[in-house]
């Protein structure tokens, strides 16, 4: 079986994140669709969540920089309950690393793979707009687009 | 001085009923925990001047999950406190438990009292197993990435964990499943569990998926119930009737505090947490009789055991596999009252309820010959502690 993007639970399901001084950055390249974390221009080390602060170096005046693909699929489940009931239940879910970003991490929704994902699969990345107004990260197989 | 002269004892534990949907209000529930625990250190309400729980009156991550408000249980029980606390973040299930065992230590209180409440099941009703979108409409902190992402069940979660340690090390479904049978047979001789009827391995495996690779029978359950121990000053061991020692306790948050960001997959906050108790304490894994760990989803046993050194990195598998080495009768019996799998999701205390009995003799059918030493192991993922308890008198 091919997993696809569940455009239900893409609208419907998961919790507004509270925008702060922090993250806002973050949200603002997302709904342009660009996913973005802070660098730390003293020591290079890329930053996520953000915080303001290099935790390696204590450095507080970082940049944001824009994530290039590819990333890498460090772990997957394939989800089979509907935790809400207007939604289908079975998607994939990813976790994804992007080495040439101090291996920052990020969560997203399977797109385009198979059952079960291969780990070490190189993937590329796209946001989709929410009802909840959250773009959400869905993650295809590289070169596939 | 070693810590463990210092630490208080763990002089009394009691329990509401605990089971799916019960009739009574959470209050109820934790005067019934309380005044049951109080009776059994041999102690009265008034001499209980220390009340502690966690997380008290925040917004709830799950339908039913906080319990009463700290200040209405002080009040009902006429308490005069020279402790209180009700906390929301610190070391995993214990976090309320930790910093009032220091508090009895230092002399701040002599006996207090520390409770966990949950009514999730009544909460939750009747229908499956709900995501943390339910409730929320807005998510801060450690979670909100996960949340804010779609993804809303720690079983997704923990999957990415599970599915690396399966991936690297080639731990199998099979190897959940004796963790999940073995707990079940354990909660046969446990009158108070909540599931009892045989389980076999195929039933296990017959159980249908909620998110690769957990199925239904790997998750723990909702239940209604509350737990409650009394931690005493050392000082006081002459007004007991029994008490269990605390040997070492495991606080430590060692890596960043995030699911998605634990750098290695293969381990959990469980090993730091671990890895901090040995520290304290010349007590070695082969030393202990007994292991009660945390089971939200079975192989979080198999974290749990790597973590804390009874095996290998990669080697919980085949340690648990057919159950034998933990079962009542195996080299390390584990969670003997059946976890929360078949006990109930009472978020960590019933491991400590369980371990108290067990060094206390108590548990009948149950009960490990000469449980002299045991740890007890809460939490999961980005967030873990632990407890080292022995035998007192």
């Amino acid at each position: 079986m091919l997993l696809s993007r569940p455009w239900q639970v893409i609208q419907r399901q998961g919790v507004r994140p509270a925008i702060t001084p922090e993250s806002e950055p973050f949200w603002k390249a997302a709904k342009r669709g660009e996913l973005t974390v802070e660098r730390c221009p003293g020591c290079g080390l890329h930053l996520f969540p953000p915080h303001g602060i290099c935790r390696r170096c204590l450095r507080r005046e970082l940049q944001w920089v824009r994530i290039t693909a590819p990333g890498v699929l460090v772990s997957w489940t394939v989800n089979h309950n509907a935790w809400s009931s207007d939604v289908e239940a079975v998607y994939g879910v990813g976790l994804v690393e992007f080495p040439s970003h101090s291996n920052v991490r990020f969560v997203g929704f399977l797109d385009g793979f198979e059952d079960p994902p291969t780990i070490g699969a190189l993937v590329d990345y796209a946001f989709e707009d929410s009802d909840k107004g959250i773009p959400r990260l869905c993650f295809t197989p590289w070169g596939n687009s | 001085m070693r810590l463990a002269d210092r630490f208080p004892v763990i002089s009394g534990v009691g329990q509401s009923s605990i089971g799916r949907r019960q009739s009574r209000s959470g209050y109820q529930l934790t005067l019934d925990a309380i005044l049951a625990a109080v009776q059994d250190a041999g102690l009265t309400i008034a001499d209980i001047d220390g009340l502690a729980t966690y997380p008290g009156p925040v917004v709830p991550i799950s339908a039913g999950f906080v319990g009463p408000d700290l200040y209405e249980i002080q009040d009902g029980l006429g308490l005069n406190l020279n402790w209180h606390l009700s906390v929301a973040q610190g070391p995993a299930q214990f976090m309320s438990l930790m910093p009032t065992a220091l508090a009895v230590a230092t002399g701040l209180c002599r006996h207090a009292v520390v409770f966990r409440t949950t009514t999730e099941s009544s909460a939750q009703g009747i229908g499956g197993r709900r995501g943390h979108d339910e409730l929320l409409t807005e998510a801060d902190g450690t979670m909100a990435w996960l949340l804010a992402a779609g993804t809303v069940s720690a079983a997704n979660w923990a999957s990415f964990f599970i599915n690396r340690h399966m991936a690297d090390y080639g731990t199998t479904k099979e190897q959940f499943g004796s963790i999940v049978v073995t707990e079940r047979a354990n909660a046969a001789h446990n009158p108070a569990a909540v599931q009892r009827a045989p389980l076999s391995l195929d039933d296990y495996l017959a159980s249908r998926i909620i998110s690769t690779p957990l199925s239904l029978f790997d998750c723990d359950m909702a239940v209604d119930g509350s737990i409650a121990v009394v931690l005493s000053n050392r000082s006081t061991t002459g007004d007991l009737r029994h008490w269990v020692n605390i040997e070492a306790m495991g606080s430590a948050q060692r890596n960043r505090p995030y699911w998605e960001h634990w750098p290695n997959l293969h381990t959990m906050a469980s090993h730091d947490a671990a890895d901090h108790m040995w520290g304290q304490t010349d007590l070695r894994p082969k030393d202990v009789d007994f292991a009660q760990v945390y089971d939200a989803f079975s192989p979080f046993v198999i974290f749990w055991l790597e973590g804390l050194g009874f095996c290998k990195p990669g080697e919980g598998g085949p340690f648990v596999e057919g159950g034998g080495r933990i079962s009542l009768e195996g080299q390390l019996p584990v969670n003997t009252f059946g976890g929360q799998l078949s006990g109930g999701r009472m978020h960590g205390w019933g491991f400590l309820a369980e371990a108290v009995r067990q060094l206390r003799g108590e548990c009948g059918a149950r009960q490990v010959n000469n449980a002299e030493v045991g740890v007890v192991g809460v939490g999961g993922g980005a967030s873990a502690s632990s407890l080292l308890l022995t035998k007192g008198s």
